[in-house]
């Protein structure tokens, strides 16, 4: 990062600088304290928000304006023509080499241009530049004050030199958050599925001991190995004889059930014997089918579940609305957007904070998110969603199935407690018809085996566990296999979720460390600026909450009471001298990128001893050249008394002072030569014939001559000739100037030859004639440019009607001392 | 190494990028497999510019896939047979 000066801000177009042709061009001192007088509404914080727009790309003044208002088309100067702002910046790097120049424009449609010389990375430099202490008004420190503490916190994180690890964090927990990683990655769905494949595998288990037991004549043992199981399995089919021809040389998964079947079939019993075998195998299908239905203690807790979601879900407003709340967040998050208060969609603010508002509505769906989860698992774990085989069998002909589109609308979070107590009726209702008909199968099952030989029963029976054993194998291999592919993803993204956590945790922790180490080394720092500039026994205090980003304040002592509300009992004055030593305390450790302040009228609220005592705490114990490496300080003021130290102050080698004049419709300027530069764009106007841009300049130059004669010759003018109306005030010092020639005439006082009383008449004669008449009745029209540009030649003349050859024939003149003295 | 044993701290007598770079070695200790994508964004990060989470979340879930097997032969078909 390179640490920049302040060498030169040229403005034209932007804001109240009008300045077309001409920008106005302010030069400061790098080694010394700049200040910046000028007039009510001449356009010094002009200066302010210019350099501000180029640093942050908006104005927020403007932009929380209502939409009424229509804030950002007064970004551009309103009387410039050429419909782009444009501010450049000319930097000069601390270590040395060469400068580098910010070009910062923005046309009547917002946009935004920036573009650096030298090759330099614009948005980088900017970026750098953009430190919280760089651009310092009444409102910021104002509002650091009157901040919630969170609020105050972050913007403290710049102060700290911390703003950056402070984006770094936000990064890291946007990216960390869990909610958007389980919904990126399905993670609730893919849980379901785990539970879903998990269920499914010790449902097929329970098969699998049935079929087993009846195959094998045993019990499995739970310690016996899957192969040894499979094993006892193909010898005891082995061991039925009408089966050994089709099992031989078999492996157990191998053996073709149907023409095991067959085999039973063609060997005795004839019908009754294949009606055994399928009433056998019906049997099964609705055991097997039925096996883990929910209780209906299930199907309570389900239910209840599902109410808890509706009750969640009413707290929400839709879908719309969530995106609403989301966006409004991450704009409000922003720093960017720095009052909370304001919100983004209306722009009108509140007494509370928007953002909080907007976090708790998003709470609100994050709780239908969990509710919902936890609906979607207990559907899961209970087997609700393994039914669609019941299902199957149950069905009545022509009746539609539920359970299938239940199963999406679950995945989904769409099962209110309507449809909830619909499935639980309906599993309860095909439960009750499994049931039914098992009663039935079972009692033609005993009928058949009343009839048929017990033999041929077991070996139907022993043929039909095969059947069962084999395709329960199947089912658990199958579950398997997925079990472990949806633990293996949720392994994986656990692993990921789990990293990014600890990155964040550990990353704000260090941020956390670090303000609070700072903001130890501000304090003290921060109590002397105090002190220095109010002289009372008044201790500001800093307090951060560990672990948080709330910084409070407060004052350790408020004479000689302690611990006491700073919020709650100081004045404007001093709110503003603690918000000023806290800026002052952290720039002067901790600035970087930009090594310069502009302060923008921060003495507002302060009496002109307190103004003098902060101008000398800055000048002796905060900025260059006082403090060697300290931040070049810009000082930008209207307050006249002020204006008198700055004055005094550029007497010293410390101090750079400068005043502009002018106004919005025209120019900014310097002082220094700045009636030149109107003499100059006014004749240029007149040359390409745009009347309109140059009378009103035209006035501005000629009261400014009127004035510096009546100044230098020492004439005597009205008290109120500057007060009266202003399109009558150049007539005002033409009539003052000639009482007063008037006046010497009479008294044979008067220095001026015939010539010139000739020449001033003349020029008077022209300048009313040809403008003041027009103008005076606001009748533009009138005007022409070549009439004008006679005006302008006249305006110049007047001073060789008051001037003498000083020395004789050296072609050198000046004005008279007065209109009755040469020199 | 547990989180709790991995501890970052700001150097302020270091800029940013050196300070960030002493933070992505702690990555590389929480996650070395891992670490390297998340590293390439905290530039990114700190200039408070968006990052696309999707795209992050989408190449480190990519990164830990595991290895690709060799292609089964005669001898493991066999042994899948006899594994159920």
């Amino acid at each position: 990062m390179t640490d920049w000066l302040l060498r030169r801000v040229s403005i034209e177009g932007f804001r109240g600088v009008n300045n077309e042709g001409a920008p106005l061009v302010l030069d400061f001192k790098l080694d010394r304290v700049n200040s910046i007088s000028a007039p009510n509404g001449v356009g010094k914080s002009s200066v302010f928000e210019s350099v501000l727009y180029a640093l942050r790309g908006q104005i927020s003044k403007l932009e929380n304006l209502p939409p009424a208002e229509n804030g950002r088309s007064y970004y551009l100067n309103r009387f410039h023509p050429g419909g782009v702002g444009t501010i450049a910046l000319v930097l000069a790097p601390v270590a040395g080499g060469a400068d580098v120049t910010l070009t910062v424009t923005r046309n009547a449609q917002g946009v935004h241009g920036v573009s650096a010389s030298g090759g330099a990375d614009a948005n980088e430099v900017l970026a750098d530049l953009n430190q919280e202490f760089v651009l310092l008004d009444g409102k910021t420190f104002q509002e650091f004050i009157d901040d919630r503490p969170v609020d105050r916190g972050r913007s403290f994180a710049g102060l700290l030199g911390l703003r950056r690890y402070s984006a770094t964090r936000q990064g890291l927990q946007s990216v960390s958050n869990t909610l958007a990683f389980n919904n990126h990655f399905g993670i609730n769905g893919k849980e379901q599925q785990k539970q879903t494949q998990r269920l499914a595998a010790q449902q097929a288990w329970a098969k699998i001991r049935a079929a087993y037991e009846v195959l094998a004549g045993e019990p499995l043992d739970p310690a016996l190995s899957r192969d040894e199981m499979l094993a006892r399995s193909l010898s005891a089919l082995q061991d039925i004889p009408i089966l050994a021809p089709i099992c031989t040389g078999k492996s157990f998964h191998e053996i073709p059930p149907d023409e095991c079947i067959q085999a039973a079939k063609t060997a005795e019993g004839g019908e009754d014997r294949v009606r055994y075998a399928a009433v056998l195998k019906e049997e099964t299908d609705w055991r097997d089918a039925s096996n883990g239905v929910p209780s209906a203690e299930d199907a309570t807790a389900l239910v209840e579940l599902a109410v808890a979601r509706d009750t969640a879900l009413a707290e929400t407003s839709g879908d719309v609305f969530q995106k609403l709340y989301a966006l409004s967040e991450q704009i409000l998050a922003d720093d960017a957007w720095p009052d909370k208060t304001v919100c983004p969609t209306c722009e009108r603010n509140g007494p509370n904070s928007v953002l909080d508002f907007v976090r708790a509505k998003g709470a609100n769906y994050e709780a239908v998110e969990a509710a919902s989860t936890a609906l979607g698992t207990e559907w899961a774990a209970k087997g609700w969603g393994q039914l669609s085989a019941l299902e199957k069998l149950a069905l009545i002909e022509g009746e539609q199935g539920k359970l299938a589109g239940a199963q999406t609308k679950i995945q989904a979070g769409g099962v209110d407690e309507a449809l909830a107590r619909e499935l639980t009726e309906w599993v309860a209702e095909i439960a009750k018809r499994a049931s039914e008909r098992l009663a039935s199968i079972g009692a033609e099952r005993s009928e058949l085996e009343q009839k048929l030989p017990e033999s041929t029963a077991t070996v139907v029976e022993n043929i039909e566990a095969f059947r069962r054993l084999q395709s329960a194998l199947s089912d658990l291999e199958v579950a398997e296999v997925r079990l472990a592919a949806v633990a293996d993803q949720l392994a994986r993204t656990s692993r990921i979720k789990k990293f990014l956590d600890d990155s964040c945790n550990v990353f704000s922790a260090g941020e956390s460390r670090a303000a609070t180490r700072r903001m130890q080394a501000i304090e003290p720092i921060c109590r002397d600026i105090f002190q220095a500039i109010m002289f009372e026994p008044v201790v500001p205090a800093l307090t951060k909450r560990p672990g948080t980003e709330e910084l409070s304040i407060s004052l350790a002592q408020f004479w000689n009471l302690q611990n006491i509300s700073a919020q709650a009992v100081l004045s404007e004055s001093y709110r503003n001298a603690f918000s000023i030593s806290v800026y002052l305390a952290a720039a002067s450790l901790y600035s970087g990128g930009a090594k310069f302040l502009i302060l923008d009228d921060v003495t507002s609220s302060f009496d002109c001893g307190h103004q003098l005592h902060l101008v000398e705490v800055i000048r002796t114990r905060f900025a260059r050249p006082g403090v060697p490496d300290g931040p070049q300080v810009i000082i930008l003021s209207h307050d006249t008394m002020l204006e008198k130290l700055f004055n005094k102050n550029s007497h010293n080698p410390d101090w750079a002072h400068q005043r502009i004049v002018g106004n919005a419709r025209t120019a900014v300027l310097q002082q220094s030569g700045a009636a030149n530069k109107v003499r100059d764009a006014t004749i240029a106007f007149l040359n390409v014939g745009r009347v309109d841009e140059a009378a009103p300049r035209i006035r501005q130059y000629l009261e400014y001559k009127l004035e510096n004669l009546i100044l230098r010759l020492k004439i005597r003018v009205p008290f109120d000739v500057a007060h009266s109306s202003e399109k009558q005030m150049a007539q005002n010092l033409i009539d003052a100037i000639k009482e007063q020639i008037a006046l010497h005439q009479a008294a044979g006082t008067l220095i001026l030859d015939a010539a010139q009383v000739a020449g001033f008449n003349t020029a008077v004669a022209t300048i009313a004639g040809n403008y003041l008449s027009h103008w005076g009745t606001a009748q533009a029209q009138a005007f022409t440019a070549g009439s004008l540009l006679g005006v302008m030649q006249a305006i110049d003349a007047l001073d060789a009607c008051f001037s003498f050859e000083d020395p004789p024939a050296s072609g050198s003149f000046r004005l008279y001392r007065s209109l009755s003295q040469v020199n | 190494m547990p989180e709790n044993q991995i501890a970052f701290d700001i150097d302020d007598t270091q800029n940013l990028d050196v300070n960030l770079t002493s933070f992505a070695a702690r990555l590389a200790q929480l996650d070395a497999g891992l670490a390297p994508h998340l590293e390439a964004l905290l530039q990114t990060m700190s200039r408070g510019s968006a990052v696309d989470r999707d795209q992050l979340w989408d190449e480190m879930f990519a990164s830990t896939a595991p290895a690709p097997e060799p292609e089964a032969g005669e001898g493991d078909a066999a042994n899948d047979g006899a594994a159920v």
